[in-house]
């Protein structure tokens, strides 16, 4: 798992949610974050895609709903 | 390169021009972490400005996420422009909502969104009650997609004969032009409509491309007809969202994946693209499109260095890289034609400068297209001052580009309200794009004036000589042979006279923003007129430059507006305004003329303007002064120097 990744997800995640880099872990959630509803979860994945390059399967989007299950899928589309 | 980078900072803001040039040199990869910086640190300039590069360098979605967490923790900006804009759509726009909102910070408007519900345009549009009217939007978009709107042109066209075509047009033709006429009822909201785009694959291809009654020539005919539509509103522009999608590429601008899962139909990439072109409208519909391009020449213009490389050794004519800067070149004299000013600010010897300007056959700007030029070693900061009050103009009007890095930083830093472009020299083929893309010129409208803005400063040179061998004022005067033409508002002059409440700054009484909408409301109103004075002398015709609005109150007439161009000022024509208004307010059984002066960080020039005409003064507060001229016993004499045709008989009460 990719440090650089690792980190700027959480940069992307804490940025598209307004919270602090420092409360984002491998397992901040939509349980752990309020912001995190269904049309900034369409925001967080547009912004990641544009971040990483990457364009992500329709039926995996309802799946990357942590910062691990994110990264182990951008690192799994070697970017 | 190993920078220490708070003590650049830090040193950057007691701002000594070494360590601009470091800072400006060094990687500026930890740019979010300068920014933190300096909001941290109170330095809020600093961070609007660092905020503004990393959209700059590299504007994407997910830089816009992080430009807006960046600006939740700054204070607003005061110096920007607040818009609300409601999105009427039928797909999922949100995405494209951060893109915009970071683009327009950084360009100096405050950009707030809202959002219509999926597919309820028509039912908000009709229900007075909706969101649409009770949010009170500035801008109101209208984002509907061909599939949407004529599915059976865009997804079931193969079936249909050419007459069950044409019906479809007129019918979505019918839509548009109901919808306007409701909203116009509701609301003066500027709306910008997008227009269809054609589909990535055609259903009979090749062909499709000859068939004038194809699937393309159906919605090529729609888009005529909704320019059309348009045209017969005050304030509602078409966006050409076919051609953006063309422009960016028909099949990278969709993610079809998305469209059919969560009917989202943008790709990531396409993000950035359509926010910037909503924002083209927006700087054009707040007022904020720059008035002027001050060029830089050494590698701007052309390339290489004319104090070094000589007229022959630089590189410009219709060779490469020299047919580079010849593009660059075009585009500025496009904005030329389109009314802006240009203007030179450069570090040369003014002779070897001047001498490729009159004499180097790979010019296309050619010395009468410059308003002002700045060909000397003094520093670029100080002579945009000196261009801004040359020309009479704001130096927020200004945009300055330049291939030095340090001289942008500079002037970034020490005139954060200018304009700065950027371009590489390196690189010259971007010149021409850097100019063209700059949402900062564009225009949702063209006056005739726009058109003539070019040609009008260079003609006000040559009035300035006249003053300088003139004897005294009168004789001056005299010499312009001033004629002034003023009326009451009509068709032909309405775009010019809401133009003038939008922009003009100095010489504006009460700086009353209107559209062309309200300023017709004006007209057709019994109790208001609204005047224009046009002023032409010896040199050339300086179009419409004044406008009055006057509210009819029986015993008093009130001015609501009274604002000039800054092209007259100086010449008398405000007395030749007042003593026009004074004999029509007597006219119409008026003993008394009001008007308040509502002073901001421009209007100064307009201050004494009361005063000095008679207007006594009735009370004062730091918001307003109250103004009034007792027309029974003050007289205002129109200057003897200026012919007036104000053709009576046309007038208010025959």
């Amino acid at each position: 798992m990719a440090e650089q990744t690792v980190d700027t997800v959480r940069q992307v995640v804490a940025d598209t949610f307004g919270i602090d880099l420092d409360d984002v872990t491998m397992e901040t959630s939509p349980e752990t974050v309020e912001a995190w509803e269904s049309m900034s979860h369409l925001n967080l994945v547009m912004s990641l895609e544009s971040r990483f390059g990457v364009s992500f399967d329709p039926d995996d989007i309802p799946e990357l709903v942590t910062v691990d299950a994110i990264v182990a899928k951008i690192d799994s589309l070697g970017s | 390169m190993d920078v220490d980078r708070a003590g650049l900072i830090r040193r950057h803001r007691q701002g000594t021009y070494q360590d601009w040039v470091r800072l400006t040199v060094a990687d500026s990869t930890n740019t979010r972490a300068d920014i933190e910086d300096a909001i941290s640190s109170g330095d809020h300039a600093l961070a609007r400005r660092l905020v503004r590069r990393m959209w700059e360098q590299d504007p994407t979605a997910a830089t816009a996420t992080t430009v807006n967490a960046m600006l939740k923790k700054l204070p607003e900006d005061p110096s920007a422009s607040s818009m609300k804009i409601f999105f009427l759509r039928s797909f999922t726009i949100e995405p494209a909502l951060g893109p915009l909102e970071a683009a327009a910070a950084c360009h100096g408007i405050r950009a707030e969104s809202m959002v219509g519900e999926f597919n309820a345009h028509v039912q908000e549009i009709i229900d007075a009650d909706s969101r649409l009217y009770s949010s009170e939007p500035d801008v109101i978009v209208l984002a509907i997609q061909s599939r949407d709107l004529v599915p059976g042109i865009y997804l079931d066209f193969a079936d249909k004969t050419a007459e069950q075509i044409a019906e479809i047009v007129r019918d979505a033709v019918g839509s548009f032009r109901q919808w306007l006429d409701m909203v116009r009822t509701r609301t003066q909201a500027h709306v910008i409509i997008h227009n269809l785009e054609c589909p990535e694959f055609p259903v009979v291809s090749p062909m499709d491309g000859q068939d004038p009654h194809g699937q393309q020539a159906a919605i090529r005919d729609l888009n005529r007809s909704l320019v059309e539509i348009a045209s017969e509103y005050q304030g509602v522009h078409v966006l050409d969202y076919d051609s953006l999608v063309a422009r960016h590429g028909r099949s990278r601008w969709h993610d079809h994946r998305k469209w059919l899962t969560m009917r989202m139909p943008l790709a990531a990439d396409s993000l950035v693209p359509l926010a910037g072109e909503w924002l083209r409208f927006l700087v054009a519909i707040a007022g904020r499109s720059s008035k002027c391009l001050v060029c830089d020449l050494d590698n701007t213009m052309w390339g290489g260095i004319i104090g070094e490389d000589g007229i022959n050794g630089i590189d410009l004519g219709v060779e490469y890289p020299g047919a580079a800067y010849q593009q660059f070149q075009r585009a500025v004299l496009d904005l030329y034609q389109q009314g802006v000013i240009i203007a030179i600010c450069s570090k040369n010897n003014m002779d070897d400068a001047m001498e490729v300007i009159r004499d180097h056959d790979g010019m296309i700007l050619k010395e009468p297209h410059f308003a002002s030029m700045r060909i000397n070693w003094q520093d670029k900061v100080q002579n945009l001052r000196e261009i801004a009050e040359e020309l009479n103009i704001g130096i927020d009007s200004l945009a300055f580009i330049d291939d030095n890095p340090v001289e942008r930083e500079m002037v970034r830093e020490m005139l954060p309200e200018v304009t700065v472009i950027d371009v590489d020299p390196s690189d010259p083929i971007g010149h021409a794009r850097a100019v063209r893309e700059n949402p900062m010129f564009s225009r949702v409208s063209l006056s005739d004036d726009d058109r003539r803005r070019g040609q009008m400063y260079a003609e006000q040179r040559q009035r300035k000589d006249l003053q300088t061998s003139s004897s005294s004022m009168e004789d001056y005067y005299r010499s312009l042979e001033m004629v002034a033409d003023i009326g009451l508002v009509d068709d032909a002059r309405l775009a010019r006279v809401a133009q003038l409440t939008q922009k003009t700054n100095q010489l504006n009484m009460t700086t009353r923003r209107y559209s062309e909408q309200q300023i017709q409301d004006f007209a057709s109103a019994d109790d208001s007129h609204v005047y224009w004075i046009n002023v032409k002398d010896r040199f050339g015709d300086n179009g419409v430059v004044g406008v009055m609005i006057l509210l009819d109150r029986g015993d008093t007439w009130e001015f609501d507006t009274f604002l000039m161009s800054c092209r007259v000022i100086g010449r008398t024509v405000e007395t030749a305004m007042l003593a026009t208004v004074v004999e029509h307010a007597r006219a119409a059984g008026a003993t008394k003329l009001a008007g308040s002066f509502m002073p901001t960080k421009k209007n100064p020039p307009a201050q004494a303007i009361y005063e000095s005409h008679g207007f006594k003064k009735i009370s004062e507060s730091s918001e307003e002064v109250r103004w009034e001229l007792d027309m029974t016993t003050t007289s205002i004499d129109p200057p003897d120097w200026i012919t007036r045709n104000t053709s009576k008989g046309e007038f208010l009460h025959g």
